[in-house]
């Protein structure tokens, strides 16, 4: 017969010990997959599986900020281009106006059609001097952003520049949920997260978005926004409809599973960073 | 002391959590907080490593999340169901394992069991003690275990093994009585 194993006086885990073993997102996770939480013993560390399973997340994240790369670097690109566009049409009527041996294809030049602001400018008549034009395009596009796009990028850099502190990664303790954020891009401390998930941080039963089924399906929002909270480290989320109406609720920035592993790496790194 | 005795106030509050959690999962959020350090510090003293503690923990509330919708309040408190779940769970663990089974014991624990047998309490006891615990029976192991090393009363040992109170009384006279004897024949 085997015999027990008796430990006398033991060291206990502490509270904050045990604490860090919560997540009770992973927990709802498994139950929705119906799945074990445990890990299984392929995915340990250290197995072949594992490793593969690391390249490939490695593989695919390169590929994603090759990606955003491109779709950032892109419309800038394209503007430069029109920019040039523009300056050899400046040039030609310039070329003209002195007149310079620039054949009169009958076409308008391709500046005309463009539909940017600066471009809409009155055209000049010919054998009127352009300086006018020139000017405009010599404002650098790049100070006023003109997309969306550079918009959010313009901002972001902005408050990028700021170096705002990242909230310490949390598990959930209540019943988390994603939402895509139009201006969550506005938010670094956001931005700098992968795979994060939000919990209700209120008191209150009638700000619960759970329980007042703001995420049922016959609930349908036009609009889903966040705003940090002054001081709490917590955030304000405003879902809104065409019609005017909104629901917004206090709630905290939460991981579960890998991702929290993965917060807490990035926050770590950060907050070595902050350190140096 | 791993009692889960609760006042009144908390048991209604429990009450609600459990029918809200039976309607949705996500408010079992509650129970899940409320008792998670004490189930894992009860799966703690029972195993080698504290991961295959976060493992069953992580297993047990699990488990009560998928069954909650069939608990009903018969007599067997909440918490006494949850700690049932976790030491089966605990129990399936070693089935699988075939491992030694663990028990994580406190000397002053130690000390209130001794004066049960009438011993004196003394260093050359609480060795003699750890000798006769290492060979007890499990199912003996557990009884004396939820008794004194978790210091629960009768009561909630028997709704925690689903026995009646009497009979984990009469159970546990009956272990202290072998145990005894063994002292006795280690003494002489």
């Amino acid at each position: 017969m085997k015999e027990n194993k008796i430990y006398i006086d033991r060291k206990l885990p502490t509270e904050k010990e045990i604490e860090r073993h919560k997540d009770f997102g992973a927990l709802l996770a498994a139950y929705n997959t119906r799945q074990s939480p445990r890990k299984r013993p392929e995915e340990k560390e250290g197995t072949p599986k594992a490793s593969v399973k690391k390249l490939y997340y490695y593989v695919s994240g390169v590929a994603a900020c090759f990606i955003l790369g491109f779709f950032l670097v892109y419309p800038s690109l394209f503007q430069k281009k029109e920019n040039a566009d523009q300056e050899t049409v400046a040039n030609t009527e310039t070329n003209q106006n002195v007149g310079g041996a620039v054949p009169d294809t009958g076409k308008a030049p391709s500046v005309v059609n463009t539909e940017k602001p600066v471009a809409t400018a009155p055209k000049p008549e010919r054998n009127i001097a352009a300086p006018e034009i020139k000017k405009e395009k010599a404002t650098p596009k790049t100070a006023v952003p003109e997309t969306p796009v550079d918009m959010v990028a313009e901002k972001t850099k902005e408050t990028q520049s700021q170096t705002p502190a990242i909230p310490e990664p949390q598990k959930p303790k209540r019943k988390p949920f994603q939402l895509k954020l139009e201006n969550e891009a506005l938010h670094p401390e956001l931005m700098a997260y992968k795979n994060h998930q939000w919990e209700y941080a209120g008191d209150s039963d009638t700000q619960d978005p759970w329980k007042n089924n703001v995420f049922g399906k016959d609930n349908h929002w036009d609009n889903a926004s966040v705003r940090k909270m002054e001081g709490s480290g917590e955030f304000e989320i405003t879902l809104s409809r065409k019609d005017g109406t909104s629901f917004s609720f206090p709630a905290r920035l939460v991981f579960s599973g890998k991702a929290y592993d993965e917060a807490m790496k990035t926050y770590e790194e950060w907050k070595q960073k902050q350190g140096q | 002391m791993a009692s889960y005795h609760i006042s009144e106030s908390q048991l209604i509050k429990e009450q609600k959590w459990i029918e809200a959690s039976q309607k949705d999962p996500g408010a079992f959020g509650e129970i899940y907080n409320f008792y998670y350090n004490r189930i894992f510090l009860f799966i703690f003293k029972r195993v080698e490593e504290e991961d295959e503690a976060v493992d069953i923990t992580a297993q047990t509330f699990l488990k009560a999340l998928t069954n909650i919708g069939k608990f009903s309040f018969q007599g067997v408190p909440f918490a006494a169901w949850l700690y049932r779940i976790a030491l089966n769970e605990v129990n399936m663990y070693y089935r699988k394992d075939k491992s030694q089974l663990t028990e994580s014991v406190g000397k002053v624990q130690i000390a209130e069991m001794l004066e049960e047998t009438d011993a004196i309490v003394s260093e050359d006891m609480v060795k003699q003690l750890s000798t006769i615990l290492q060979k007890l029976d499990p199912d003996d192991m557990q009884l004396i275990s939820l008794r004194f090393f978790e210091g629960m009363p009768f009561k909630e040992v028997a709704d925690i093994l689903g026995i009646t109170e009497n009979n984990a009384k009469v159970k546990t006279y009956r272990i202290l009585d072998k145990m005894k004897k063994q002292f006795r024949r280690t003494e002489g």
